[in-house]
């Protein structure tokens, strides 16, 4: 075959290339008499190809990485980072580099559809959005009429941005409180505590870059989170931190950390507890930070009980040979780590938001505090605002006024509308028991809690009580599966936007459609813009907007230098960094002017090891749940290159659990063997990874990984882990169940 | 273990430094007359492309892994076929046996491109001339040359080269996001990384098109593993150039190459040992 010889060593000649090797692909694949077929269809003829780059931004975690997609006739074939942000600087990580599986992938739900069959059939009919939007409008109105607004339950996975600002807008004036976010699993802990004792509601971000020293709690910023990217711009410099990682367990790629102090699970928060100690003994620490804040001296709550304040309590019950059987790690380790984080300043301590408990979360701000190390370079980064504006407050109806004084439906207190301080948790509960309210209609956006949530098949159970279930989902995964409507989004790839991905910084980045739409699908914030359209009256006064990219130029109007400005910008590098200068991140307070750091550190921390799931002689294990270098939530663990990354299990597919050469010597477990995992919640057996990095005691379980969408989600390994939470702010507690492991008799 | 190291680098420098054409040229006279048309024109001095991996720098994250399989068109192997078979990964993480003293490089798993070695084995072997040394420096493959014998495949101290069981083929059956610069498999052959030749040639081109000299900065960050490396750990160059970022780093103390010992003369240095 002649003619492949040369394109095959000609190949940057284009798709000419493309074109012979399909051929010969096709040639042994298929009948060899068949005519040879090109993989994607092109016009007969020669023609020119068209080559461009276009710049957009990641989508797949909140980072928001700069992207630049090569197109070539049309068709995405490859991300690069686009060197001008200043998030990747050129970078992009594995996540991004698989993003193109996402795209193209063949479960995508190509239009909106609608139930026929029962739920979880999986019996669609297609059906044209202006049906699906009729029928979302139609149903949400009864809702209205029937002067129960309060029954519409909004889940929506996205923490930021102008499609989450729009569903908090449409369900304030639709009249429910009901919006609920996945930051009682997620970062709600860090966004609450940040909320609570500084006053700011911003993620932080971390100048891994000029810090000296870095503490890792958990792993984190090593694995999946939007930390990483900005941790490896770290590893890039000349002069890099010294990284110590205290965790239950060591990834296989955490190979850059100098020391790894193996932590007990649950031992996070009396670790940091018990640096703070250290510091405030030895008066290493800037105890002048906690000038301005209630709570740190003795006090008196509102029942008229004295309480003794957070100094006291730090010196009484977090001593370093109080905190050392809680910990796991000797107390004199913990003093030196004290001193080696006072002598490394700026140095900074990170906790993984992902999972980490609010105390947690709380106590890597004081320590950092102590540190000197919030809003100075090198250390913690809370604010600036993002440069993004609100949409401002719009006008309320009689019914929707009626339907927000309804206490929200998962019994958060603040009763505010605080999506962040929202209790995912317990919606299962008040769905099947009906209580404050029964819930009327459900729409899932960016989420899919009956795979990603502790008690995944209590979901299904709790969506059967709901009689109309919508999914936003680009795929077909558990959550869609069992929805009345599917209105699917599109792809990132695929969708128009200004991103602000905030974490310290002031940076606006770009998304833009790579390609036309593959399928018909339509991006979430136009769909809300044309259901509150539909749905008429005060609804669709308050979205004046005639599409999205109206609704965010709007947010562009207060930005320095106007929207005009700044969209020119984007288009032609895009990502716009110069508001970094203007909007510089001055040291407490974003207005530049000289501002108390930490407000209210009032709070119990309790000394009293922290509570699990199971009995402890039955269930001798904790579970360690963790997201993995290819971590892949909900569609996300069907981009197959993911899955097959060198460094994840034998084979990548079927689940696995990790476990210490230690228990499994004395369990005489193999390496690769299948055995059987056991909690309170679930029986599920798994493939055994023997392997150093692991605390005895402790079993590694990633998260994210299974089969997709399937029947039994009872098998999945998530479902060992308890649906168990914190008391007072309805977080997830991930690290608290229980297990035992067996072997196969 | 040190004096081993030393002749390693020494062997290099001899290579690097001299005469490419000697010595070196004289081992590897079968792989010129595999090599089809040279790339430099006539006149242009011979480039001897490689790379450098700091294990200082790099996370272990697998972008370059995934990045790799992007550019060149290596689909994944899928639920059925894993259970199987290995997956292909032309930029794969050597993973060392924990505790063996066999791990030179000693900083757990790392990044494991083809080595492109400048006295290549795989090419020693190879009974119809499928893989050849360019005047590049390259070990590169002619996909329909192979016969799929696999004798470079063991005879690889590196296991760098993967025998393709099965047609090309996407998630889907959707090829859409296929490279057009890169020449699909066919099932029955064995294939490997090309230092992604097909962006080196394009980059060669552009110069010899504008007539001007190829410059380091335009290749540091040539490969698509290099491209895409969120902590700068992947840096390409062109050995040839004694002024290249890439040969200024093959001359650091902490520069080691895999298995150097064997006399193999790999073009992809690592760098570790930082404490």
């Amino acid at each position: 075959m002649p003619d492949f010889a040369r394109f095959g060593r000609r190949g940057f000649l284009g798709s000419a290339g493309l074109l012979a090797g399909a051929a010969a692909g096709c040639r042994l694949r298929r009948d060899p008499y068949a005519a040879e077929k090109p993989p994607v269809p092109v016009e007969r003829g020669l023609r020119p190809g068209s080559e461009k780059f276009v710049f957009t931004t990641c989508g797949l975690c909140p980072a928001g990485c700069g992207l630049r997609v090569r197109v070539v006739d049309g068709r995405a074939v490859k991300v690069e980072g686009n060197a001008e942000s200043p998030v990747n600087r050129g970078g992009v990580c594995v996540r991004g580099q698989a993003g193109l599986e996402l795209l193209y992938h063949p479960d995508r739900i190509r239009g909106p559809r609608r139930r026929v069959g029962t739920r979880g059939q999986n019996r669609w009919q297609t059906i044209s959005w202006d049906e699906a939007i009729a029928q979302l409008a139609s149903e949400l109105s009864k809702l209205r009429v029937a002067g129960e607004p309060e029954s519409l339950v909004l889940v929506d996975g996205e923490q930021t941005g102008t499609t989450h600002a729009l569903w908090s807008r449409l369900l304030e004036v639709f009249g429910s409180p009901n919006h609920i976010g996945h930051g009682a699993t997620g970062f709600g802990a860090m966004a609450q505590a940040v909320r609570r004792m500084t006053r700011r509601a911003y993620l932080p971000g971390y100048d891994f870059e000029r810090s000296r020293c870095v503490l890792l709690v958990e792993t984190g910023a090593l694995e999946s989170s939007p930390h990483f990217i900005h941790l490896a711009r770290a590893m890039a410099g000349e002069s890099r931190p010294r990284l110590l990682c205290a965790s239950p367990r060591l990834p296989t790629t955490a190979v850059l950390v100098d020391e790894w102090l193996s932590l007990a699970p649950g031992g996070s928060a009396p670790l940091l507890l018990g640096l703070m100690h250290v510091l405030l003994r030895e008066q290493l620490g800037d105890e002048s930070v906690f000038a301005f804040a209630s709570g740190f001296l003795p006090w008196t709550d509102r029942h008229g009980t004295p309480q003794p304040g957070l100094r006291a309590q730090v010196m009484a019950d977090f001593a370093p040979d109080k905190v050392e059987v809680l910990a796991g790690i000797a107390a004199s380790r913990i003093e030196h780590l004290a001193r080696e984080l006072v002598v490394a300043r700026p140095s900074l301590v990170v906790v993984d938001e992902s999972l980490c408990d609010p105390a947690t979360a709380s106590a890597s701000l004081l320590v950092n505090a102590l540190l000197g190390s919030i809003d100075v370079s090198g250390g913690m980064q809370i604010g600036p605002a993002t440069p993004l504006s609100d949409l401002g407050k719009a006008d309320l109806d009689d019914t929707a006024r009626v339907g927000l004084r309804e206490p929200p439906i998962d019994g958060r207190d603040s009763g505010q509308g605080d999506v962040e301080a929202s209790r995912i948790l317990s919606l299962p509960e008040a769905f099947i028991s009906g209580k404050p309210y029964p819930a009327k209609a459900l729409l899932l956006s960016y989420s899919n809690p009956a795979f990603s949530k502790p008690g995944g098949r209590r979901w299904l159970e709790a969506m059967a009580k709901v009689p109309f279930v919508v999914s936003f989902s680009p795929l077909f995964d558990e959550s869609a599966l069992f929805a009345d409507l599917l209105v699917p989004d599109s792809t990132f790839f695929e969708r128009w936007d200004v991103v602000a991905p905030g974490r310290g910084s002031s940076v606006l980045s770009l998304r833009q459609p790579v390609v036309r739409p593959l399928a018909d699908t339509l991006q979430t914030g136009e769909v809300i813009l044309r259901l509150a359209r539909a749905l008429g009256s005060s609804i669709a006064d308050a979205f004046p907007w005639a599409d999205y990219r109206q609704a965010v130029l709007a947010r562009l109007e207060e930005v320095s230098g106007g929207a005009d400005a700044v969209l020119g910008e984007l288009e032609s590098k895009g990502v716009c960094s110069a508001l970094d200068a203007k909007r510089a991140p001055a040291k407490a307070g974003d207005d530049g002017q000289a501002r108390p750091l930490l407000f209210d550190v009032r709070g119990e921390r309790s000394p009293a090891p922290a509570p699990t799931a199971g009995d402890p002689v039955r269930f001798p294990f904790v579970l360690v749940p963790f997201r993995g270098p290819g971590y892949a939530e909900g569609g996300m663990r069907e981009m197959a290159w993911l899955r097959e990354l060198p460094l994840g299990a034998g084979n990548p597919w079927p689940e696995h659990i990790e476990l210490s050469p230690e228990d499994a010597r004395r369990l005489g477990i193999e390496d690769g063997e299948t055995v059987l995992v056991e909690s309170l919640a679930a029986q599920v057996e798994l493939r055994a990874e023997v392997r150093a990095g692991i605390r005895t005691g402790v079993l590694g379980l990633p998260l994210g990984a299974g089969a997709g969408p399937a029947p039994d989600a009872a098998l999945r390994a998530s479902s060992l882990l308890a649906s168990l939470v914190d008391a007072a702010s309805g977080h997830w507690l991930a690290c608290a169940t229980r297990a035992q492991v067996r072997k196969l008799s | 273990m040190s004096g081993r190291k030393l002749t390693t680098r020494r062997e290099v420098l001899t290579l690097a430094a001299a005469s490419t054409a000697g010595a070196a040229l004289a081992q590897t006279t079968r792989a010129v007359e595999n090599a089809p048309a040279p790339v430099a024109a006539a006149g242009e001095p011979p480039h001897r492309f490689g790379m450098a991996i700091d294990l200082d720098h790099c996370l272990r994250c697998q972008a370059c892994v995934v990045a790799c399989a992007a550019e060149n068109n290596v689909p994944p192997l899928g639920q059925e076929r894993s259970a199987l078979t290995r997956p292909i990964h032309w930029m794969d993480m050597l993973i060392p046996d924990e505790g063996s003293a066999s791990s030179e490089l000693g900083q757990g798993p790392a990044p494991i491109p083809c080595m492109h070695c400048d006295r290549p084995e795989c090419v020693k072997v190879c009974p119809v001339g499928a893989t050849y040394l360019g005047d590049d420096g390259v070990v590169a493959q002619i996909w329909d040359r192979c016969i799929g014998c696999r004798y470079c495949m063991a005879a690889c101290p590196y296991s760098r080269r993967y025998f393709n069981w099965s047609e090309p083929a996407w998630p889907g059956d959707d090829p859409s996001s296929a490279n057009p610069d890169v020449a699909l498999r066919p099932a029955g052959v064995v294939e490997k990384c090309t230092l992604c030749q097909h962006r080196i040639r394009a980059v060669l081109e552009r110069a010899r098109i504008d007539d001007e000299p190829v410059t380091d900065a335009a290749l540091q960050r040539l490969p698509a593993c290099a491209a895409t490396c969120p902590a700068r750990a992947i840096t390409f160059g062109d050995l040839a150039d004694p002024e290249s970022a890439l040969s200024k780093l093959a001359k650091d103390p902490r520069a080691v190459q895999l298995l150097g010992r064997l006399g193999t003369g790999p073009k992809v240095f690592y760098l570790r040992g930082r404490r």
